[in-house]
Parts: structure tokens; sequence; C-alpha cells
């Protein structure tokens, strides 16, 4: 699965990618003025490829998903860039196109299981509705579909469950009707957000296990977007770390565990509990970055992270360190990357 | 003084709360200043009877069918619906917050039987039994402000309960146990005044549909004879309502603006002083 | 089912303490008229309620009466209490549900107007209407609608349920009915509507926030498929309830709004009982009212079970 082109340089793979976010900003609107909440990002996903979107809460991940289905409220945010899908921008399409999109060839899955199904529908209604909204089927051929699916996505008893409501389900079942509802239409690309941080942790494994699956069968690409470093570890193919809007590492994921670059990543790592090792195969203590993620509205001066960095020079303050190509793979933003000190 | 400070912020933010306060402030102002505004008494015949607003100078609104002017009726009817209004909710606080702190406070037994019954007095329709006490004890102003309190004190007894429910949990009333403090001491000195905000936000609507109860009473004829309230103007109005409806408008427009004032103020206060919407 | 009726026995002893409170002796008030009514119809019900016996018997034999609906004779035409009240129930009742059903159904159209268009001109509007109607006397909405639509304009009849003296039937019979249905209902409705709509208003804005919102628009349903299928069923749920927390206030409400267009219903027959001092009749009226109150509550609860999958199984 793991790909080992270089992610940033375009002219590595010839064929395009399914994706393509170019100097995305996204802006809320606050009773306190503008709050630029992701910040010129770029990103790429190709045919079904596993990416990883990490950072702490805030940094702008969950945001660039909504966006990437224009979920967001225009009254409240403003989407700069562009965001190419097999080559048309997102961002003009007409809303009539965008909604045939949404749910078709991109669908997304949500964080709350408990919140995220209407509770006076069925679950066979749940699944019919996506259905047929895409496609023109019988309302007998999207119920035996939705069984299909269920079963696909291993829910026990797939007849009897469609007639139930979905509080008689635990939050794993929820979880999994709202991957079937996801795959329905077979997309090509499906955006799971933090899908499994809800669950319990026996869960999370399955749900992970169900969509590898998933996208093994049908050949999904998947933007997993997580702050939740050992969700990632097995997962995905490629990681890119955001911090306070911007990207600030883009690597192949078995280098970012082993060797990442910049001091975030790896202050992030260090806080990551059970299972991760470094290099040398160690244990690393638990550790949590210090400091707190800058207000979006009033961003410290030079590169964001650097208050909270123990690598900083004098540089830091004064300039934003560009992406530029790491050691090695991969891309990163930072005047002093490498190898934890 | 800061939190003061803060309270006006989120209070001011309601542009309507705060006209509807200045117009509450501008019927008082009216009710205070009665006698001055219009001296002598409202039941006297003052003029050519069933004069149309701004027909004759000196009565602005009118006359009615006997002669008495209405500018009068309205300045004194404000004094009545405001004394009824706010004497009615006091009563019905008082009544309210004694029931839902013994059931909140004790709990158990106590609260099962007191909640029973405000169940059962808020199942009777309190309009008709507000007319029922009123028919039966005959109308005057303590008897309308008592019927207007027995009838509408349930709600404040829930709300205050479950303050109550929720105050008597928290690590300073639990403390006041240990350090031996007597039961009615807590009650008044501890839980009361922390569970008094929403009790606040309630009187002011309270005092509006009082207001609403008594004009409905005098419009059926049961209001106290003796004093004029808009009810009653309008409640005479009535029988000339084709040759003369202002006499009917009029006094019907001043009980508006009056409610409409107390529900404004209401929210503002809902907003100020709800914790829940603090903050957004 | 139980609680209702502890209710309606309590409240049965409630109307038995008033009806001693009450200015004459307790005979002269079940007869309908203090002190004129004959002698030997006071000697029956004297005995048919034991008012010669202590006063726990007294207790017992009025529950008693009232259990088998005997609620006392009235003074009008010398009736009994129950037979006036079933003659003007179908009135209210034809009013009531013109009321609610005017009031939830008008309330549930400005109310997801109002949402849609939220902060904008048309939610403006519709808010200070609401707020204008939530302040007005239902009395005086019903003698100004009279003054504009009677009076002035001559579209609509101001009083009564039928043309006196006209003999219709069918279908011209019910639109007679329905003329002079239309005045009544707004009066009545204008106040529950301003709750309504402002209760829908909120309830629109809730869900709308809420994750299953967001997810049906992240499978490409229509706004206008987001709202009625996900936003307008679940947004219903608190209106339903709210029918059941304010039918009491409505009867509350009939009462003057029939006195104002002498509407031949229950409200009407309780503001003649207070002329007449007819303390029986309204005392089983208030006592009749309270029992319309629960069973209407009985009927909300069935109806929000339907709507609601997550009650039945006691989960809410």
């Amino acid at each position: 699965m793991a790909q080992a082109t270089d992610p940033g340089a375009d002219g590595a793979n010839p064929a395009p990618p399914l994706l393509r976010l170019r100097g995305v900003s996204v802006t809320f609107k606050t009773s306190k003025g503008l709050s630029p909440v992701v910040r010129g990002l770029d990103l790429d996903i190709r045919a079904g490829e596993t990416v990883a979107l990490v950072g702490e809460s805030g940094c702008g991940k969950s945001v660039t998903a909504l966006s990437i289905l224009r979920l967001l409220p225009p009254a409240h945010a403003s989407i700069g860039g562009s965001i190419l899908f097999e080559g048309r921008d997102l961002l003009s399409l007409p809303l009539k196109d965008m909604q045939d999109v949404r749910g078709d060839s991109i669908s997304m899955v949500f964080q709350e299981p408990m919140t995220s199904l209407n509770p006076v529908m069925t679950i066979g209604e749940h699944l019919v509705e996506t259905i047929r909204q895409h496609r023109r089927v019988s309302r007998a051929e999207a119920l035996r579909q939705g069984i299909e699916l269920l079963k696909a996505v291993r829910m026990p008893d797939p007849e009897r469950r469609m007639a139930e409501y979905p509080h008689r389900l635990s939050g794993g079942q929820r979880q999994r009707v709202m991957i079937a509802r996801a795959i329905a239409c077979r997309p090509k690309l499906l955006l799971a957000d933090e899908p499994t941080t809800a669950l319990d942790v026996t869960v999370q494994a399955q749900i992970l296990a169900l969509l590898r699956q998933l996208q093994q069968d049908f050949g999904i690409a998947i933007l997993l977007i997580t702050h939740d470093l050992r969700v990632v570890a097995d997962f995905a193919d490629r990681v890119v770390v955001m911090y306070a809007g911007r990207k600030v590492e883009d690597t192949v994921a078995g280098r970012l565990f082993g060797a990442p670059q910049h001091p975030y990543t790896q202050g992030l790592l260090a806080a990551t509990p059970r299972g991760m090792r470094d290099a040398a195969g160690g244990r690393r203590r638990l550790r949590e970055i210090a400091g707190t993620v800058p207000d979006p509205m009033a961003p410290p001066p030079g590169c964001p992270f650097q208050p909270r960095c123990s690598r900083a020079i004098e540089q830091c303050g004064r300039e934003l360190p560009l992406l530029g190509p790491a050691d090695g793979d991969g891309l990163v933003a930072c005047f002093r990357p490498g190898a934890a000190p | 003084m800061g939190g003061l400070i803060g309270f006006w912020r989120l209070y001011r933010r309601r542009r309507m709360a705060v006209a509807g306060a200045s117009a509450l402030l501008g019927v008082f102002l009216v009710a205070l200043l009665a006698a001055v505004i219009s001296p002598g008494d409202p039941w006297d015949m003052a003029g050519r009877p069933l004069l149309w607003p701004g027909q004759e100078v000196g009565f602005p609104f009118g006359t009615d069918v006997l002669g008495r002017d209405i500018l009068a009726g309205v300045v004194h009817g404000s004094r009545v619906s405001l004394a009824i209004g706010f004497a009615a909710t006091m009563a019905a606080l008082l009544l309210g917050v004694t029931i839902g702190a013994i059931a909140g406070y004790f709990g158990g037994y106590v609260d099962d039987v007191l909640m029973r019954f405000t169940e059962i007095v808020q199942t009777i329709p309190s309009f008709l039994l507000i007319l029922v006490l009123v028919a039966i004890f005959s109308p005057s102003a303590v008897n309308i402000v008592i019927a207007i309190s027995v009838s509408t004190w349930p709600p404040v007894a829930r709300l205050v309960r479950a303050e109550f429910l929720s105050l008597r949990e928290r690590e300073f009333v639990q403390a006041c146990i240990v350090l031996g403090m007597s039961r009615p001491r807590i009650i008044l000195t501890q839980v009361l005044p922390n569970s008094l905000a929403p009790v606040v936000v309630i009187s002011s609507v309270m005092v509006a549909s009082a207001i609403l109860n008594e004009a409905s009473l005098a419009f059926l004829g049961l209001g106290d004879p003796n004093i004029m309230s808009w009810g009653t103007m309008i409640s005479i109005g009535r029988n000339s309502l084709r040759t003369a409806w202002y006499m009917v408008a009029i006094p019907g427009i001043a009980i508006i603006i009056t409610v409409m004032a107390l529900n404004l103020v209401g929210e503002g206060l809902n907003d100020a002083l709800n914790p829940r919407l603090r903050g957004r | 089912m139980w609680q209702g009726a502890i209710t309606i026995v309590a409240i049965a002893i409630f109307n038995f303490c008033l009806i001693h409170m009450a200015p004459g002796s307790p005979v002269d008030v079940l007869a309908g008229e203090s002190g004129t009514a004959d002698p030997a119809m006071m000697e029956e019900l004297t005995r048919r309620f034991n008012l010669d016996q202590p006063f726990h018997v007294q207790l017992f034999s009025y529950l008693w009466n009232m259990a088998q609906l005997n609620l006392g004779q009235s003074y009008r035409d010398n009736q009994p209490v129950v037979t006036l009240i079933l003659a003007r129930l179908p009135a209210t009742l034809l009013l009531m549900a013109s009321a609610i059903g005017a009031a939830f159904l008008f309330g549930l159209l400005l109310g997801v107007v109002s949402a849609r268009f939220v902060g904008r001109a048309a939610d403006e509007g519709i808010s200070f209407f609401a707020l204008v109607s939530y302040a007005t006397p239902t009395f005086w909405s019903g003698l100004m609608l009279i003054t504009l639509f009677s009076v002035k304009l001559g579209w609509l009849p101001s009083s009564g349920m039928m043309t006196i003296g006209s003999d219709k039937t069918g279908l011209a019979f019910m639109l007679d009915v329905g003329r002079h249905l239309i005045l009544p209902t707004l009066s009545l409705s204008l106040f529950y509507m301003a709750i309504y709509t402002r209760l829908m208003r909120a309830s629109m804005l809730e869900v709308y926030g809420l994750d299953y919102v967001r997810s049906a628009r992240a499978r490409g349903l229509s706004e206008a498929r987001v709202a009625f299928r996900h936003v307008l069923r679940n947004a219903l749920l608190p209106m339903v309830t709210m029918v059941g927390v304010q039918v009491g206030s409505i009867l509350g409400g009939s009462v003057v709004v029939e006195t104002v267009y002498g509407w031949p219903g229950l409200g009407r027959l309780a503001f003649e009982s207070v002329g007449r001092r007819d303390y029986n009749l309204l005392l089983a009226i208030l006592l009749f009212s309270s029992v319309m109150v629960i069973v209407t509550n009985l009927v909300v609860d069935i109806i929000y079970t339907l709507l609601d999958p997550r009650i039945e199984h006691g989960k809410k």
C-alpha cells in the first residue's frame, strides 16, 4: 500500500491526484472579527490512497474536511484557494452540482455516532434515502442494497436492523451504519473525521479494520482526520501534520514515525501513549507539549510553533518557515528540522 | 461592581430589552404622577359625552358615554394594573417559593406529595379557577390578587424545587450541614439566595400575565367595582363599539404596551441571568 | 390514567370545599339559586347529598354523586348541570379545535419562515408580530376584529354560531357555521400562535445545528429535503408537547372569546352562571374543564409516542 513517491513533487507521478487542494484558506467571521482557521493549505490525495491529517484540536483539520464538501455555513465562513476534484473546482460548482458530489463521489463519516443519525428515522430509511438521492432505483431495490451495505459493514442481523431506530444501536453499531451510508454510492473519496474518537478502544480497532477492508475491496481513497497518532501508525500511507492552520510536515507514514522532522511532530509523538517506539526501539516517555495553541486572530510573529518550541532560534521569531523538502522523503516547514536533539 | 458592569453589558445587548425597560419606566412614571397628570376622580363626568380623540382640546383621548375623560381613565388605570400585577406576582412568588423550597430541600415523601399537589393545581385551567374564586368570594382588589396568585404559583414552585434539588448536593451546602447550621438557616441564607435568578426571570412575565388576567376579569364585569381599570374601560366601551370604537382601542393599547414591556424585560433578564446563555 | 383519576377526585374535593365556603348554605348552592328554589327540591337535594349528615358523610356522598355524573341542578330551567354542560360542549370543542389548529399551523409556518431567514427582515417582522400578539388581550383583539370585519367592512358576522332564523342544512349549514367561526378562532388563536411561532423558530434553529442535519447535507440532500425530512419532523416534537401544556389556558381564554362573540359554548355558560350566581354550574364547569385538560394530555402523549420512536422504550 505504501507509495514511495515524493508527495510534494508533482512531476513524480504522471497520474493527476484525485483531490488537489491549492492555497486553501478558511476564515471564520466571528463577533470579534475575522479568524483565519486554515492558511494556504496544499494537499494532494491520489486514488486509493490513505492520507492522515493530524494535529491538535483547533488546528484546522476538521474545517479542511468540511470545506472540501462545502459544509461550512457560508454566512460564517469563507473559503479561498482551489479544491480540484477529478479536475473540477468544487469551490466554483453551483450548489446543485455540489449536492450531486456529496454522498456520491465524496462522502463523509463524522465523529459523533450518537448524534449523527436522525432519531426519528429507521436505519433502513437512512440508507434508502442516501441511495435514492443519487441512484435512480426503486425503493425495493434500495432496501435490498441497504441490507447488502449492512452486511458489508459486518452488522449482525442486517434485515432486522433495517427497521430499527438509531437509539436501539450501540455507538459502534451506529458508526457502522454511518460507514454503510457513506459507502452506499461507492465513493472515490471518503472523508473520515475522527471516526473512532467517540468509541471504546476495542470498537475503535474493529472500525479501523473495517475501513481498511472496505478501502481494499472498493479502492476508496480516505482522508483520515485524527488527533491520535496511534490510529495513524498502521493505517495511513501518508501523514500530513497541521499546526495553527498550516501544514508543517508531509511525509510517508513509516518515515514519520521513524524520523519525524518537525519539532511539533516530535512533540506529538512524545505525547502519544502506548506502543510508540523511537528509531532506537526504546520506549518513549509520555510528554505533553508545553504551552497552548496560538489564538488564530493573534498569532505570534514568525513560526507559529516558536513559542512552544525548545529548538527555536532568533530567526524563528522573525520569519515564517516555508514548506521545503526534508531530509529524505517529504516536506517540512522548519528552520531547524531533523531528529530530536 | 465588575459583576454589575458585566450584567449591564449582557443586558444592553438586547436593545429590545432596553426599549421594554424604558417603556415600563414610562408606565411607572405615569402611575406615580397620575394625580398630577389628571387630577380628580376618573369616574367624574368631565366633558361632553362621546367626544372622539382630538375633537376637543383638553380631551386628547376623548370621552366615554358618560363624559368621563379617557386620558384620566388610562392614567389612573395604570396604577390598578401595576398594583394588581405586582401584588399578585409577589403573593404567587411567596407561595411558589415556599412550596418549591420545602419540596426541593426535603425531597422524598414531602417532595412527592407537594409536587403531586402542584401538578393538580396546574391541571385546572387557571383563568377559570380565578373566575370561580372571584365570583364566589366577591370581586374586590384583594380577592382578585389572592385568586390570581392561588392559580399561578405552580411554575414558580417547580422552578425553585429544581434549583433546590441541585443546590442541596453542592459542597457549600453540605459544608453548612456538617458545621451544624440549622435547616431553616441553611435554606434562607445559603440555598435560597442562590436559586433566585430563574425566579427573577419568570416574575416579570408573571406580572404581565397577571395584568392580562385582571383585565380579562374586569372585562367580564368581575373587576373591583370601585376602581377604574383598563379592563373596566374596555367593558364600558364595548357597548358603544359600533359608534365609538376608540373607547375600546385606547385602553387596549395601554395594556399591550405594558405587557409587551414586561415581556421584553423578562427576556432581557433571561439573557443576562441565565448562565447557559452567558458568553454567547 | 391513575394520576388523572386522582387529580379529578382532588378537584372534586376542592369544589366541595368551595360549596361550603360560598355565601349561603350548601343546599342553596347545589340548588343553583340562593334561597329561592322550591322546598321540595331542596329537600330532595338535602337527602341525596346527605347535607344534614356530618361533614365527612357529606363529602363522601358528594363524591359518590360526582362519580355517577350527578353534579346537581342548575337554576336555569331547573335542569341537571350535566345536561347543560353536554349541550354546550360541541360548540366549545369546535372552537378549541379550530383555534388550536390555526395556532399550530400558522405558528409552524411563521416559525419555519422565521428560522429560514434568521436575522433578516422577514424574521424581524415575524418576531415583532409575535411579540405584539403575545401581549394582546384576547377580548381586545376580538372587539377590534369585530370593529374592522363586521362593523366597518361587513364581511363577517360578529356574534353567534349560525345565522338566526335560517334553516340551512348540509354544506350550506357548515359554511354558515364556518363563517361564524372565523373571527372567534382568530382572536383565540393569536396569543397561542405567537407562542408556537417563537417555539418553532427556536426549535428549528436548534435542530439545524445538530449533527444529523450536517450529515444529511454531507450526503447531498437538497436544502428543501433537509428542512422537511430531517429538521421539521424533529422540530415538531416540542410543539406537540406545548399543545398539552396550553390546553387549559386555551379553555380559560374561551370564556372571554365566547363572551365577546356570543358563542354558545362552555365558556359562555361559565360567564352566564357567574351573572346568575349559579355557583354549582360554575364549579361543575371547572371540574369538567379539568377533565378535558387531562384527556387532551392523554391524547397528546399518544401522538408524541407515535412521532418519537425513542419514547416507547422508556428512553428519552
